[in-house]
């Protein structure tokens, strides 16, 4: 039981900042960036444009916590489904603190800190292109998702609904209408404070319930599954580069922590399997599956979850089977 | 009397509860058992954010809303509970589950303070290579050049020793390992914030320097340091292979929080004859005193040999609990 609290309590404070931090920018976003200024810059979405977009974490080094709200906000502002997708999914890798932390644990490696900044980066290229081409419907759904309100799922149906449709503040019925008022009329730092305050607190409770729940499935596991029993499964070397993956799914660990774990397997596991887990763990785990829930469709987060799945798996094997 | 809006008043509770309990586990040094010290800020920065969301909530209070209640917000009911709750340090038991193989427990600290290790020979390396140029002057020194590294390494640590303190290699008396080297300054500069939150940091700082200079090799792989005699604080734990006259001894190590926590220790083997299982049970605190060298062992859970730090007693002591049971990394 000891474990289980600790392990909870670790995954939940440790990300609950962030994705508080991300709320806070989430809403910055919602204030000051029209959507029209972003298709203002994004005129034509091609290879170039994905690969800048991917490389955005040395602009904003934020980990996976903290990006979901904030993408959640840009695509509802206008960036295309893709770029938002590859932008969600390369910040929390290639990203300078991250990068380091990977150096260090390696033993001062530049090989991995590449390995893992060059594959997570064409990796979520890769997958956001995949989203784009492949659900054109999905950008419907996500849309639906947005305007119409039909998030799939049935808790937060209400939430979602007057978040952002009716540009409120997810909270009590009366601040809606001073809250839209703040919206279009003059920006005094007062009434952005309030609102970064109103949008955050519904922010928190919207993502922090599901990064809840998502921690205490994750410790759950952790207490109940023994490691070591993951470990030996793993050792065979075609089924290692899946289970590490699955081992990352579970961890849910901060992307600036988890080069420390990989790094501990160097050595028994094969480099594949290794870079599999640096480059999968940061962008889809337990914690970030809930609260991808609560961003998008169940349908599309399945189809998302498969694409990241099946790339980062190829990903890490042609790289690691090239480079390292 | 006026309405009450309910929703607004569950979200100013439950909010300031939140708040409230993130100031409390950091102030009863609980948070330390759960999350590196360095992550403590962003921590309290969640609080301070809940406490301002719950007093923002507090207004909401008398206008009347026909929203409804959003229910999920009684999930943070969950956490508050047990933040407030009572919360001992991890160790062994926990580690049986959940822990990785305990004899590969240490590759990443093994790797990382070789790294710190290499990083202070450069500096002393770079060091005694200037204080060598300025000595070289005269020309008799230069059959000297042909010494091996080794003989060059320990002629450094004297000559180093000598100069300045600042770069001093470990003093060879065991047991009270001198902490003046790079790694120890490094970790002076970190620790008053630990100090801050729990207290004592002379264990921390002790255990680290007494683990780098265990892990320091030379280049055939032999410890630098075997043979001398070591003092190593930590909990007592065992794979289900243990002999009786074998356990770990080690402690816990945080990267970023518990969920990354490995187990950093040395491996105790007494005499065949001795019997640890029936005096050091699994958790129990020790303070172990011997010689340390590497060995050979058959690993049957990766089926492999696995190269072991191994202590050879010569004093074991049960202490009480230690006031500050992990060691933070860097």
């Amino acid at each position: 039981m000891n474990a289980f609290t600790i392990l909870f309590l670790a995954l939940l404070l440790e990300a609950l900042p962030f994705v508080i931090i991300g709320a806070i920018i989430s809403a910055l976003i919602e204030i000051f960036v029209s959507p029209t200024w972003i298709t203002n810059r994004i005129k034509g979405v091609s290879i170039l444009s994905y690969l800048f977009v991917g490389l955005m974490g040395f602009f904003i080094p934020v980990c996976e916590c903290a990006i979901i709200p904030i993408v959640r906000k840009l695509l509802k502002k206008g960036l295309p489904l893709g770029l938002g997708i590859t932008f969600m999914l390369a910040v929390p890798i290639v990203n300078p603190v991250v990068l380091a932390s990977t150096y260090y644990a390696f033993g001062d490696s530049i090989p991995w800190m590449l390995a893992r900044g060059i594959s997570g980066w064409i990796a979520a290229v890769a997958i956001g292109f995949v989203i784009q081409y492949f659900s054109k419907d999905a950008i419907k759904n996500l849309d639906e998702d947005f305007t119409s309100c039909s998030c799939s799922h049935e808790h937060g149906h209400e939430h979602e609904h007057e978040h952002e449709h009716g540009q409120s503040c997810a909270c009590a019925h009366h601040q809606e209408h001073s809250c839209s008022h703040e919206h279009s009329s003059k920006k005094s730092l007062k009434s952005i404070l309030e609102t970064v305050i109103l949008h955050s607190a519904g922010e928190i409770i919207n993502v922090g319930v599901l990064l809840t729940f998502g921690a205490f499935i994750s410790a759950l596991i952790q207490v109940f599954l023994p490691k070591a029993y993951m470990i030996q499964l793993s050792q065979n070397s075609i089924m290692s580069t899946a289970f590490m993956m699955l081992f990352a799914f579970v961890l849910s660990l901060c992307s600036e922590a988890d080069a420390f774990i990989a790094s501990s397997f160097a050595g028994q596991l094969s480099n594949a399997s290794i870079l599999a887990f640096l480059i999968f763990g940061p962008m889809l785990d337990i914690k970030n599956l809930f609260m991808l829930n609560a961003t998008f469709k169940s349908k599309f987060v399945f189809r998302l979850c498969a694409a990241i799945a099946l790339i980062c798996f190829v990903m890490a094997s042609l790289y690691a089977g090239f480079f390292l | 009397m006026k309405k009450i809006n309910l929703y607004s008043l569950i979200k100013a509770i439950v909010f300031g509860l939140f708040g409230i309990a993130i100031f409390y586990i950091g102030t009863s040094g609980n948070l330390a058992l759960i999350l590196h010290p360095k992550m403590f800020k962003f921590t309290y920065f969640a609080g301070g954010i809940f406490l301002i969301a719950a007093l923002y909530s507090l207004r909401g209070i008398f206008l009347i809303s026909n929203r409804k209640v959003d229910y999920r917000i009684f999930v943070f009911l969950l956490p508050i509970l047990l933040m407030f709750g009572k919360i001992e340090p991890l160790k062994g038991d926990a580690l049986k589950n959940m822990s990785y193989d305990v004899l590969n427990h240490s590759n990443i600290v093994n790797r990382a303070l070789q790294s710190k290790q290499k990083n202070i020979e450069e500096k002393n390396s770079e060091i005694s290579q200037v204080k060598e140029e300025k000595e070289s002057e005269p020309k008799q020194d230069k059959e000297d050049s042909g010494v091996s590294a080794d003989a060059r390494l320990s002629d450094k640590g004297r000559s180093s020793g000598a100069s300045s303190d600042e770069i001093a290699i470990p003093n060879q008396h065991g047991g009270t390992m001198a902490s003046g080297n790079i790694s120890a300054q490094d970790d002076v500069q970190y620790l008053p914030s630990v100090e801050e939150t729990k207290g004592k940091n002379y264990d921390i700082a002790k255990f680290l320097d007494d683990m780098l200079e265990a892990y320091a090799m030379n280049g055939d792989g032999s410890s630098k340091f075997e043979h001398q005699e070591f003092e190593i604080v930590g909990f007592v734990y065992r794979d289900d292979f243990f002999e009786k006259n074998q356990f770990m001894v080690g402690r816990m190590l945080l990267t970023c929080c518990i969920s990354d926590a490995q187990q950093i220790g040395v491996l105790v083997q007494g005499l065949d004859s001795d019997d640890y299982k029936e005096h050091y049970s699994d958790d129990s605190w020790v303070s172990v005193k011997g010689k340390l060298y590497w060995q050979e062992l058959y690993n049957p859970n990766t089926k492999e040999n696995n190269r072991v730090l191994t202590l050879k007693p010569t004093f074991i002591e049960q202490i009480d609990d230690i006031e500050y049971p992990y060691v933070y990394f860097e």
